[in-house]
């Protein structure tokens, strides 16, 4: 248990050198009975390489996949990607009806004010983790920035096993 | 012939001229009149159906409380159908939570709209389920469906797609499906296709010009 703490505190730490800034990111409450919730969030490269998101995990879901979902010839189709691509000094968004996070079976049903945290990782081998808060579906395209939950975990302290 | 020869001239250039003015008033009344009847309305988002409007094919269909729901619900009523799957965390739950936000704008035109949510997945979306799901974005709204054989059929008729794709391996599958919603009169008919992406005001207002000028 503890050699799996400090491992995790070791990838934990490399988030502090991180250039992928967080932004506005939020899980849409979704149906209590839903059993695939998606996160929206805008990912900002502020680095000086073009980086890649590999993977996302969360503990209160049995997986996490990234989907693209397009309308094309006015039909939507969605499909799983493999990694999403952050081009230096790029902002990508995840966003409604595009690129988004496809969360499967919530540990328990989530509300509004609820939080989730979730880790992303890149091709860098750089780890971030992120509180989202669970908000209000929104629709109409207004993109309202609120405020920002992003939790950065400083330098890890080094544990011995 | 006038006892006042000198006022004739003026009384009959005040009746000439109140007889245009009428003419003029009585002509721009039925100009308005015909144009809100005949002539098709501005629309944001909605397309029309040509105006000869297709009754929708013959629907045998299970509403989420377990009735059966066929093209005689669709009589009387405006209807909203919209075709998707409750396994699916981006388009399907905000189309509904757009639906649900043109709906609380219709105002007095709502007790004649309905919002109907088709699941293509009957699969995996059971009544139980489909009914929790639709409720949860406004208590109005119905959720049904049919076996895949009576979807492939409907869908084939109203030349709506969707398609099941290969499960991954842990055993989850996409099902991809038209975007646009129907927009149903209240004779059961074909009346209009709002096209993705869907915004909450172009819809309510869309659709509130419709039944304005039905």
């Amino acid at each position: 248990m503890r050699i799996l703490t400090a491992a995790l505190l070791c990838l934990l730490s490399a988030a502090a050198f991180a250039d992928i800034q967080i932004k506005d990111a939020r899980v849409p409450a979704a149906p209590p009975t839903a059993s695939v919730l998606t996160a929206y969030m805008d990912l900002h490269n502020d680095g000086d390489s073009d980086r890649q998101l590999l993977g996302i995990s969360g503990e209160t879901f049995s997986r996490i996949e990234m989907h693209l979902s397009e309308v094309i010839d006015g039909v939507a189709r969605m499909s799983a990607v493999d990694a999403i691509e952050l081009p230096a000094g790029d902002t990508v968004s995840l966003k409604p009806g595009g690129l988004h996070l496809m969360m499967f079976n919530p540990a328990e049903p989530l509300t509004v004010g609820d939080e989730v945290t979730l880790t992303l990782e890149f091709d860098n081998g750089e780890a971030q983790t992120v509180v989202l808060p669970v908000a209000k579906r929104r629709v109409g395209g207004a993109h309202q920035h609120k405020h920002q939950h992003q939790k950065k975990h400083q330098h890890g302290h080094s544990t011995t096993p | 012939m006038s006892d006042n020869p000198a006022q004739s001239p003026l009384w009959r250039k005040l009746l000439i001229g109140m007889a245009i003015a009428g003419l003029a008033l009585i002509t721009g009344f039925f100009a308005r009149e015909w144009s809100q009847q005949k002539t098709a309305p501005e629309l944001e988002n909605a397309t029309l159906y040509p105006s000869d409007f297709r009754p929708l094919p013959p629907l045998d269909l299970t509403a989420d409380n377990g009735s059966r729901f066929s093209n005689e619900d669709l009589m009387g009523r405006w209807t909203l159908m919209f075709f998707g799957f409750t396994h699916c965390p981006d388009v399907c739950p905000n189309t509904l939570a757009v639906m649900a936000e043109a709906y609380e704008q219709l105002g007095d035109y709502q007790r004649d709209v309905q919002v109907v949510f088709v699941s293509v997945d009957p699969e995996r979306d059971t009544l139980d389920k489909l009914g929790d799901y639709v409720g949860y974005f406004h208590k109005d709204f119905m959720g049904v469906t049919a076996d895949e054989e009576t979807l492939d059929e409907m869908a084939g008729r109203m030349n709506i797609f969707f398609e099941k794709e290969t499960p991954d391996e842990h055993g989850n599958y996409e099902v991809n499906h038209s975007a646009a919603i129907f927009v149903i009169n209240p004779e059961g008919r074909r009346h209009a296709l709002m096209s993705a992406p869907h915004m909450p005001g172009a819809m309510g207002s869309d659709l509130k010009t419709m039944m304005e000028h039905y």
